[in-house]
């Protein structure tokens, strides 16, 4: 079963043909190219393949494709400024060296920006309960809370 | 995932009709987080899903006199973020929020929960502590199932095929001025993304003088094959002055109508040890709610 759907992408109206049985992720990185949005356990448990719908941090890998007609989302390519400059919670990332293999970044910062947009001022519990659904590996997790919450001074 | 039918349809009725054209072919889908997983796993079993994700009228939580309606696609980060539900069911509350992530909560639901019948689903001890009644519908109408009869085996609900779960009526433990609150305790490996090894809930309500409870209900999950109401720490709670003796005599008289197994996550010696310190803790949190400080020993 296939459908035409539109939706909002980073931004941007789309028009797509969407699968009955197609993941959001699959639609983003297999019909839309957008490669920046990982795949890691496929099964929701991971958060790498975490992406923003109309404002809230989900996992696209178990989020149907058809779900997302007429909503807005935004994955890691809808962050830096079309000049190629990059969003403050990217800034603060390679800053606080939140990144190291980067597997897990996209993932990390949807989960931040999510947060960010619907609290600009979180208190370290809030940051480390709004990435709990992220597993990273190499870094700790220590400096990415930290370039969260100094993505959120440089906040107005 | 493989060639799959994927429905949206734009009301109940629309959603029991396809269902019952469609039959065993076809399974609901609220959250999906568990639906979807399946899909990926590729034991899902079915050719046709049908979404209820955008029925407005499965959605929302209203108070209907002393009893809230909660509908089933309410996602679990709507009950964790409703105030009303804070303050009146913090029981329910607790459990919202050590489910799964915030990426989970976002799109998993009360009624899924509910519908999938885990063992360990976290919702389900607040929900037989509150003595809520399952709503049903479908084609012939709707019916009504108390929490207490709703679960049948791991993974089985007393939902019959085509029955979608509406919303969950509870009657509000605070109606008519009584002095009553709950807790809810989830004992994992790890603090998110991870399922309960043994969860327990207890909700006290006070005799009117404040000097004993007078009604107490307590249910644990993953201590049998569905989550259970434990009989004997209600008892043991009932006309008890409201202490942490109290609390000890309730976890002293647990596992009897428990039948805790040995799993790949847990030992039954443990689960069974941590049902006991989850009892007193909660009970005490509980009581702490109401405004009453004990310190349990455990």
């Amino acid at each position: 079963m296939k459908r035409d759907m539109e939706f909002m992408l980073n931004g941007q109206p789309v028009r797509v043909e969407a699968r009955g049985g197609q993941t959001l992720l699959q639609l983003l990185r297999d019909e839309l190219g957008l490669k920046g949005t990982k795949e890691g356990c496929g099964a929701g448990e991971c958060g790498a393949c975490t992406v923003v719908v109309d404002g809230q941090a989900l996992a696209s890998c178990i989020y149907p494709a058809l779900e997302v007609e007429g909503a807005s989302v935004t994955t890691i390519e809808g962050l830096a400024a079309p000049d190629g400059s990059l969003h403050p919670l990217q800034e603060a990332f390679v800053k606080h060296g939140a990144v190291q293999c980067g597997f897990c970044t996209p993932g990390q910062i949807m989960s931040a920006k999510a947060l960010l947009d619907a609290n600009p001022h979180p208190g370290e519990d809030e940051i480390r309960s709004a990435l709990e659904g992220n597993l990273c590996r190499c870094t700790g997790y220590h400096q990415i809370v930290e370039a969260v919450k100094a993505a959120a001074e440089e906040k107005p | 995932m493989q060639e799959i039918a994927y429905h949206r349809p734009g009301s109940l009725a629309e959603a029991l009709e396809l269902k019952q054209r469609l039959g065993e072919q076809a399974r609901f889908l609220a959250g999906g987080t568990d639906v979807m997983v399946q899909a990926h796993q590729k034991k899902l079993g079915c050719q046709a899903i049908i979404s209820l994700r955008g029925l407005k009228e499965l959605r929302g939580v209203r108070l209907q006199g002393d009893t809230l309606l909660l509908g089933a696609a309410t996602t679990l980060s709507q009950v964790l973020a409703d105030p009303f539900i804070s303050q009146h069911l913090p029981v329910l509350s607790d459990a919202a929020r050590v489910m799964g992530s915030t990426q989970m909560r976002n799109v998993a639901t009360v009624g899924g929960n509910v519908m999938s019948a885990a063992p360990s689903g976290d919702t389900l001890c607040p929900l037989l502590c509150l003595e809520a009644v399952c709503h049903l519908a479908s084609p012939e109408g709707t019916r009504q199932v108390a929490m207490s009869e709703m679960f049948l085996g791991p993974r089985q609900s007393a939902a019959r095929s085509g029955e979608v779960l509406t919303h969950l009526a509870i009657t509000l433990p605070t109606a008519g001025g009584r002095a009553s609150a709950g807790a809810f305790l989830k004992l994992s490996r790890r603090a998110a993304l991870d399922l309960a090894l043994i969860n327990l809930a207890v909700q006290l309500w006070l005799s009117p003088d404040g000097g004993s409870i007078a009604k107490a209900r307590v249910a644990a999950g993953v201590v049998g094959p569905t989550p259970l109401r434990l009989a004997e720490a209600e008892q043991a709670l009932t006309g008890a002055a409201p202490t942490a003796d109290a609390l000890a005599r309730a976890a002293q008289s647990l596992g009897n109508s428990c039948n805790i197994r040995d799993s790949h996550r847990c030992a039954a010696w443990y689960r069974e040890e941590m049902l006991r310190v989850l009892c007193q803790r909660a009970g005490a949190r509980a009581l702490q709610r109401l405004g009453i400080a004990v310190e349990v020993a455990a």
